[in-house]
């Protein structure tokens, strides 16, 4: 994720085969030292201490061999198999810094090889010394041996006393200068000439508002052709598709309207919103990567500082708009145990994609600016976030700031592949969610709407009598429907998967639903693939303009998608007042199992009370407002 | 003197801190910021330093309670 301590905040793990060896590499948590402070370094020194780890791969970034080479001391300390990854010499070559690799070695007894991790380059070797430093025993094998014939090897110090401190940096220092020569070039002053601009006091805030808004603007631009092109293709090729095929081979009705309701309408629907989570991460990685959020970091440090808060916790605030539960997580980087708690409970406020799905869909339909609407809801998460820190550290949580200390990393410019990876994990796991989590919840909401046995109509359903029965709670709201409050139940499993219960419910309960009259096969592909190309066409069009496209409503014909549905049972008011209950009301199971995790039971639980609060007085307040008006 | 008395763009060494077994000063140690440190203040905006380890072009940013507690000659 970065280069810096502080954005890995939990080990990550892959496992592959690589010349008939099987390899599990564990990315831990980045530290400067082995003397951790927070949970997340806690962890990371842990494992190293650790007897799960075969060899220790030292990431050292090249460009700041001094202050890195720190670690690697302390690392080779351990005894245990340390290999050098000399990473961004490319950079570092830039910068006039060559580095003579046998030297290295020779100092300090490890296998040392030059890595770019943008290109991927040095990899092999990398994998190749992993291997070596097994084949070779506990101490890196030949490069060992030489190593420990050396006079010149370096005699390492052992504890953690002040001098030892010192003597560390000594030998930091005398790697540097005999195995590094620097030939000095222009430094570029990219990052300083930046800096000024987007680190000023009041033209930085306005700068860092405009790119979350263009960051809204240009992500639902660019997907609404495509969400539509695969809503479309849901609708009306693979669910009429299926009816028509089950109507030729005989398949039972019951079937044909299990997999049309509950898979295509339910799982299938909520797919339609994969190129918009997809752009957005895009937008969230290429920030993160480039050097920018810490910048946001210290530009609103001075804001949080007046409601008691510091701008270490934006982090987590910020990693909040990817996915609430690593948010919950970076908060083991958060020394005090008062200010976890403090931004735990401000995090689950910070809308996150899976809820941008939902407003995305609701605000194309009702509004005539959805990029504004949705850009309100995001505001108002952040505002009731901050009241909430300000009520609780004026009330239950009071505590003194921590101090403040941030690194500013040097602006880069990311790899597109590295970006695309990153995001594409993102969207994998999206992808397994719709697969598992809203599958089986599509099918459980199906069963309910369709059961107990002999039903005249979803009316007398199961899910019906427990919509009915909760509605009056959300009435004053606005939500008079049964089906609108049923879906709310679901949401607590994953907030996308309102959308994919509205389409099962909505569509259960449509009267109008018929099979579309189809025609052949090849000339259906053919209007899917046109449809595509229009889409691709519109989707750059649309960026191109300055309005925000909506997503098309049909409202003719006999089509029963969900849009039209929805545009019938509720209005701008009620609609609004929905999102508000979505973005502020409790929380996924996830999230709330993570919670409990890190802050436990108690608070875990007074937040769930107090959140559903928050969100019935605000929907209340703002449903009667606009209603009035 | 400590890093808090400098101005912008001001250039000193930075010889201690008042009170090392603070867990922030530690930690910062271990950023870069070592006894004999050259620093160079790029930026004091509101309550936080960003200051430059010019031997490690390193940036880091400090609040100025902390700043108080560092040294400078």
């Amino acid at each position: 994720m970065g280069n810096w301590a502080g954005v890995t905040v939990e080990k990550s793990e892959v496992y592959f085969t690589y010349k008939n060896h099987e390899f599990h590499i564990v990315d831990l948590p980045g530290i400067y030292d082995l003397k951790a402070t927070t949970d997340a370094e806690r962890a990371a020194v842990s494992f190293l201490q650790g007897d799960e780890l075969d060899v220790i791969v030292n990431v050292v970034d090249l460009s700041n061999l001094k202050r890195n080479i720190l670690l690697t001391l302390e690392l080779l300390d351990l005894g245990k198999p340390v290999v050098l990854a000399l990473n961004m010499a490319d950079e570092a070559e830039r910068s006039g810094i060559e580095v003579d690799l046998p030297g290295v070695e020779n100092l300090l007894g490890a296998r040392a090889c030059l890595t770019v991790g943008k290109t991927g380059e040095g990899i092999d070797t990398l994998l190749n010394y992993m291997l070596a430093s097994q084949e070779g025993g506990v101490t890196s094998g030949a490069v060992a041996d030489r190593a420990s014939a050396d006079k010149d090897a370096l005699r390492l110090p052992r504890g953690e006393s002040d001098e030892t401190e010192e003597e560390r940096w000594r030998l930091a220092d005398r790697v540097v200068k005999e195995v590094t020569s620097f030939e000095s070039r222009k430094k570029s002053r990219v990052t300083d000439r930046l800096d000024k601009i987007l680190l000023h006091p009041y033209l930085g805030i306005v700068l860092y508002m405009l790119a979350f808004y263009l960051m809204f603007k240009i992500s639902f631009d660019f997907s609404a052709p495509y969400m539509d092109w695969i809503d479309g293709f849901m609708n009306n090729f693979l669910s009429a598709g299926f009816s028509d095929l089950g109507a030729k081979i005989g398949l039972p009705a019951l079937m044909v309207k299990f997999v049309n309701e509950a898979i295509i309408g339910g799982v299938g629907f909520v797919l339609t919103f994969v190129p918009l989570i997809a752009i957005l991460y895009y937008f969230i990685t290429f920030f993160e990567m480039t050097g920018y959020l810490p910048r946001i970091v210290f530009l609103m440090d001075r804001f949080m500082h007046r409601i008691g808060l510091h701008g270490n916790m934006m982090t987590p605030l910020l990693l909040a708009f990817g996915c609430n539960v690593p948010a919950i997580m970076a908060t083991k980087n958060l020394e005090s145990r008062t200010d976890k708690i403090l931004v735990t409970m401000m995090i689950p406020f910070m809308s996150c994609p899976a809820r941008l799905v939902v407003f995305a869909f609701f605000s194309f339909i009702f509004f005539e600016h959805p990029a504004l609407v949705i850009f309100s809801l995001y505001m108002m998460g952040v505002v009731v976030a901050l009241l909430t820190a300000l009520v609780l550290r004026r009330s239950y949580l009071k505590g003194k700031n921590a101090s403040f200390i941030l690194e500013m990393p040097p602006y880069r410019l990311p790899s597109f592949r590295i970006v695309s990876v990153i995001v594409w994990a993102h969207v994998k796991r999206f992808l397994y969610r719709a697969g598992t989590v809203i599958f089986i919840v599509s099918i459980i909401v199906w069963g309910l709407l369709n059961l107990p046995p002999g039903i005249k109509g979803p009316d007398e359903s199961i899910a019906a009598s427990i919509g009915k029965a909760i509605t009056p709670v959300f009435k004053p709201i606005g939500l008079e429907d049964w089906r609108a409050t049923t879906s709310l139940i679901p949401a607590f499993m994953a907030r996308e998967v309102v959308l994919s219960s509205m389409a099962v419910i909505y569509k259960t309960t449509s009267q109008t639903q018929d099979a579309t009259e189809q025609g052949n096969l090849p000339e259906l592909l053919r209007e899917q693939g046109k449809g595509l190309l229009e889409s691709v066409k519109e989707s750059f069009l649309s960026v191109a303009t300055f309005g925000i496209s909506s997503l098309k409503v049909e409202t003719t014909g006999d089509s029963d998608s969900l849009r039209k549905s929805i545009q019938k049972a509720f209005t701008p008011a009620s609609a609004y007042s929905f999102m508000i209950l979505l973005l502020l009301y409790n929380s996924c199971v996830a999230t709330v199992t993570v919670m409990i995790r890190e802050i436990g039971r108690k608070y875990a639980l007074t937040f769930l009370t107090g959140s559903f609060v928050i969100a019935w007085v605000l929907a209340f307040i703002i449903y009667n407002l606009s209603k009035a008006a | 003197m400590t890093i808090r008395d400098l101005n912008h763009n001001s250039e000193a060494v930075f010889t201690g801190a008042k009170d090392y077994k603070h867990a922030c000063l530690r930690k910062l140690r271990s950023m870069g910021l070592q006894k004999g440190s050259r620093i160079r203040i790029k930026s004091i905006q509101g309550r936080n330093i960003i200051l430059h380890v010019m031997e490690l072009g390193v940036e880091l940013v400090i609040d100025k309670d902390l700043a108080g507690e560092m040294e400078v000659c």
